[in-house]
């Protein structure tokens, strides 16, 4: 299994929900963060905003759909300007729900 | 578990002018129990069991470099440890050193590195309380946590609504509140963390949670920039 983790603009995180939806990966947890890419952050005339708003998005795939997961996000997010955000990939060793205390996605 | 490296621990376990010439003395350290004799130019020490019927060494009678068991006087050589009369046997000897007043005995060590495991868990929010309480029960005291939004396979929840028809994910909540908790603990653990989790948040009902185990390269110690994952562990003895 892998944990797909991805810091998208806020206002991005509705689309990306829905082409998850669409390609099959109904589970997601999401939290508000702040933060900074490369770019440090955004300068506006005299405004230095060093960190900025975005949301950290959140699911758990098994291997062989990552691929999908990833382009599915990519297709929500992407804007084509600074500031789409990452994905990162890690991998997961095991799964429990809870309610079944039972292994597995 | 791979080793790294072993080497000699040095530990103070007594004072110079406690143990009277040509006599032992008995000291604690850990689990262990060990006799330390005075021989007036040297010190040497011993596990304080006799191989026989694990008698007492220390309160033997010193003859040279040995000690006579005062249950049955068999006779253990004090810088071997291993019997010269009365059977065979052997009993563990331990280095000594002596710096000032101070008697030092050399312990082995062993440092192990143990893999660490990140438990990621989502859990119900009212269940927080209990799941802390069973978490610190289990002896688990670091965690991290915080609120986070989220919906399963179910896709949240969905509630009929008079003008749009039921099932239709439009109405409803679809990002439940939930609680999304990360502990790091030793591989040996994540069964205890895991056990823990299950119990304080099993209600049988949808929306319970789930826990993802994973692994970590490295922990590091942000107070000593030191690599957190490795236990050092007094093993065996020289």
């Amino acid at each position: 299994m892998k944990m797909v983790r991805a810091i998208v603009r806020p206002e991005k995180e509705e689309a990306v929900a829905k082409s998850l939806e669409e390609a099959g990966f109904s589970s997601l947890t999401k939290f508000d963060v702040l933060g900074r890419g490369k770019q440090k952050g955004i300068q506006i005339a005299n405004s230095v905003y060093d960190e900025l708003a975005k949301s950290f998005l959140m699911l758990v795939v098994d291997d062989s759909a990552m691929p999908r997961a990833i382009e599915a996000i990519h297709a929500g997010a992407r804007t084509g300007n600074f500031g789409d955000g990452k994905i990162f990939v890690t991998h997961v060793d095991k799964a429990y729900t809870i309610r079944t205390g039972k292994e597995g996605l | 578990m791979s080793e790294l490296n072993k080497d000699i621990h040095w530990v103070s376990v007594a004072e110079k002018k406690l143990i009277p010439k040509n006599e032992g003395r008995k000291v604690i350290w850990g689990e262990r129990q060990i006799a330390i004799f005075n021989l007036g130019d040297e010190f040497l020490a011993v596990d304080n069991r006799c191989p026989h019927k694990q008698g007492p060494l220390a309160d033997g009678i010193t003859a040279g470099k040995a000690v006579y068991c005062p249950l049955h006087n068999w006779k253990i050589d004090l810088t071997t440890g291993c019997a010269l009369a009365g059977g065979e046997g052997k009993v563990k000897s331990y280095p000594v050193r002596v710096e000032g007043e101070k008697i030092l005995l050399g312990f082995e060590t062993t440092e192990k590195q143990i893999p660490m495991k990140e438990v990621m868990a989502i859990l119900r929010p009212s269940k927080w309380n209990e799941t802390k309480q069973k978490l610190t029960e289990a002896g688990i005291l670091a965690f991290t946590q915080r609120r986070v939004y989220g919906h399963g396979k179910q896709k949240g929840l969905l509630y009929w609504s008079p003008k749009k028809s039921a099932g239709n994910s439009e109405s409803g909540i679809q990002f439940i509140p939930k609680r999304l908790v990360i502990i790091v603990v030793p591989e040996t653990q994540v069964s205890l963390v895991v056990n823990a989790l299950v119990q304080a948040n099993q209600t049988g009902a949808i929306g319970d949670g789930k826990i993802f185990v994973s692994p970590v390269e490295e922990v590091i110690m942000v107070r000593t920039g030191m690599n957190e994952n490795r236990v050092k562990q007094i093993e065996e003895v020289v």
